[in-house]
């Protein structure tokens, strides 16, 4: 029987997150193969640029998966963001309004959603697939099809400028939007309720949370996190695309799984996330580095996904002494 | 008053049953009618014929979804695993010259092997199947491009064809192959020990399991089941298009799930049948057609497609609370 005891100090790696030694091993080995291109400040900035839309949407994903829900409508969402803004900047309407009407659009979808399943009771599945159809066709609708440009200064600056003359403007969104997330989920009720909804969805009705309307909230601002992706992403190219968010939902629920959030009991949250999304930026960044075939990128890309969780999955066995 | 208790409990999932599987048809006799009134040309017997062929690969790419979706899972790499088995036995054809019975036995195999592959993450290793499924897809992705090398295939002999676009009596095969893959799950589904243990694991895994049931197996089972339907669907649409390319079948996915839920299998795994699966599918197909008739830009495919699986579940749930079930 002693045998079994656990003692209480846990190794020092066994405290690091499992993804971390994945995303280490793949650093290192790009950082070997590119004969020193990959390891470099400007690529560093780079993945975090490249990263930065892939967080802002991820962490919505976070979020909802929180609360054991899901959200597919969160590439749509970001299609129909940058759409919004950019066809209303076309018409003449003020930048800085043009992108807040982009991200009010993200927080109507959210808000729909939320409806749904909170009011509606209909598996989040099922609603955010609905509403997938209808942000993606709504999209297409608005633009007739075809790729549409704006670049008024502001704009521009948002996608490709860089504050102070040095941090490029995406990583300073995709950070705000972290802090703020960060704030909400650790040192608000609301953050309480999030992974009180996921850990014990009746319990946390029975003792007086109106569990509904914290759902309503949670795709709500998921959805809101989505128009910020859509216009950043729109404001990087300069032009809103009627498909650019084909099955980016899916990178960001992958990114939320490989940062160790589960799909069950509320478990995680948007630090791992951030590594999650690191490691797709810099595996897709690295792949062209070391100059990998387009071909083969998808199948690697692939096997990393799996062998990332994976190894989450054993690790996460082992740390709990399973 | 006890006496009366167990005789109500069974009678309301029977009548919602009937509720639930009536809801499905009468959408899509709705549908009808309205197409009766909006493009009477719906009718043509070529234009129907032509609406239950696409319907076909569409149904038995759903069918193999909702095995999965039967066991509480969902697969998100059937399309891409159907483009992967059509690319390979469009490769084996195209430039090994292989037999077609071999050829398609190839493709089904990589179908077999996905499924499998998609099982042993999920029963053995315990990964969630949308996550499983997912690494699956872009792996799958990645081996159809690399066979391809950058080019596409085109052209197949007439017997390979034949599967596609091929009639008998008049009528086109895909319709005839439905048929035996829907009588053949539903005796699978129905009159087999799997069957049975397949909605148990469904509806309650740690009570399936407890009863004796070897639930990972079961599992395994089914991911390779419709791994099978997913190659068989995907070798039909390199037949019926005379191609093999990339991304081929991926565009199939989004409406195959769609197809099941509309078709009323509930998500959380259990409940459910392939015969709402199959109007699911044809409901899904004739909005596009409708929309061709009526000379709709098929930019608003997707509003309407949205609108079609919200409208389904909110009447499904709307019927059900209507009987007082829930």
């Amino acid at each position: 029987m002693e045998q079994t005891c656990k003692p209480l100090q846990k190794k020092w790696y066994d405290r690091v997150p499992p993804v971390l030694w994945v995303l280490g091993i793949i650093v290192v080995w790009f950082a070997i193969a590119s004969r020193g291109h990959f390891f470099t400040i400007s690529n560093f900035l780079n993945i975090a640029v490249q990263g930065s839309v892939l967080l802002v949407l991820s962490l919505g994903a976070t979020c909802v998966i929180l609360t054991e829900g899901i959200d597919l409508s969160l590439g749509s969402i970001l299609t129909l963001g940058g759409v919004v803004a950019v066809l209303l900047m076309t018409r003449g309407v003020t930048p800085v309004l043009a992108m807040l009407a982009g991200v009010a659009s993200g927080f109507f979808c959210g808000a729909i959603t939320g409806l749904l399943i909170a009011r509606g009771r209909l598996p989040p599945f099922i609603a955010t697939l609905g509403m997938s159809g209808l942000g993606a066709g709504a999209a297409v609708v608005l633009t007739k099809a075809s790729s549409v440009y704006a670049d008024p200064a502001a704009f521009v600056f948002f996608g490709s400028g860089r504050l102070f003359g040095l941090l490029p403007m995406p990583i300073v969104v995709a950070a705000l939007a972290f802090g703020a997330v960060y704030l909400i989920l650790y040192h608000t009720p609301f953050g309480h309720y999030i992974f009180a909804l996921g850990g014990n969805e009746v319990g946390a009705g029975l003792s007086g949370v109106n569990t509904a309307w914290w759902k309503l909230m949670t795709y709500f601002m998921a959805g809101g996190l989505g128009g910020v992706a859509g216009v950043l992403m729109a404001a990087r190219l300069h032009a809103a695309e009627p498909t650019i968010g084909l099955r980016w939902e899916f990178d960001a629920i992958a990114a939320t799984i490989i940062g160790g959030t589960s799909f069950e009991k509320g478990r995680g949250g948007i630090k791992g996330t951030v590594l999650g999304v690191l490691l797709l930026a810099v595996v897709r960044n690295g792949l062209n580095v070391i100059g990998i075939r387009p071909v083969y990128q998808a199948l690697i890309l692939g096997i990393v996904l799996i062998v990332a969780i994976i190894f989450d999955v054993v690790m996460k066995r082992r740390q709990e002494g399973l | 008053m006890e006496k009366t208790m167990p005789a109500r409990i069974e009678a309301r999932p029977l009548l919602a049953d009937f509720v639930t599987r009536f809801s499905r048809l009468f959408m899509l006799a709705l549908l009808c009618v309205f197409m009766a009134f909006v493009a009477p040309e719906f009718f043509r017997a070529a234009n129907l014929l032509n609406v239950l062929r696409s319907a076909s690969l569409l149904a038995i790419l759903a069918i193999g979804q909702t095995i999965i979706v039967l066991t509480g899972g969902i697969d998100l790499s059937m399309g891409t695993v159907a483009t992967l088995a059509a690319i390979m036995t469009a490769w084996l054809l195209d430039r090994a010259h292989v037999p077609v019975p071999l050829a398609m036995a190839a493709g089904l195999a990589v179908g077999a092997f996905s499924g499998s592959a998609n099982g042993l993450m999920r029963a053995y290793i315990g990964l969630p199947t949308f996550v499983a499924t997912y690494g699956t897809q872009w792996m799958a992705i990645g081996f159809a491009v690399v066979m391809l090398g950058g080019y596409n295939i085109y052209g197949f002999e007439r017997s390979f064809r034949f599967f596609g676009i091929g009639r008998v009596a008049g009528i086109p095969v895909p319709i005839f192959l439905l048929v035996i893959v829907w009588l053949l799950t539903w005796f699978i589904l129905n009159r087999t020990t799997f069957g049975r243990r397949l909605y148990a694991t469904g509806a309650n895994c740690e009570a399936a399991r407890l009863s004796g049931i070897d639930t990972r197996r079961v599992l395994m089972q089914a991911h390779i089941l419709s791994g099978l339907y997913a190659g068989f669907s995907g070798i039909l649409m390199a037949s019926l298009l005379n191609s093999g390319e990339a991304g081929m079948s991926d565009q199939q996915l989004l409406p195959a799930i769609a197809a099941v839920v509309v078709g009323g299998a509930s998500l959380r795994g259990g409940q459910g049948g392939i015969f709402g699966t199959v109007i699911g599918a044809l409901i899904m197909t004739l909005i596009g057609n409708a929309m061709n008739l009526m000379g709709l830009s098929s930019n608003w495919q997707s509003v309407v497609q949205g609108l079609v699986i919200l409208g389904a579940v909110l009447l499904d749930q709307w019927s059900r609370r209507l009987i007082g079930q829930e």
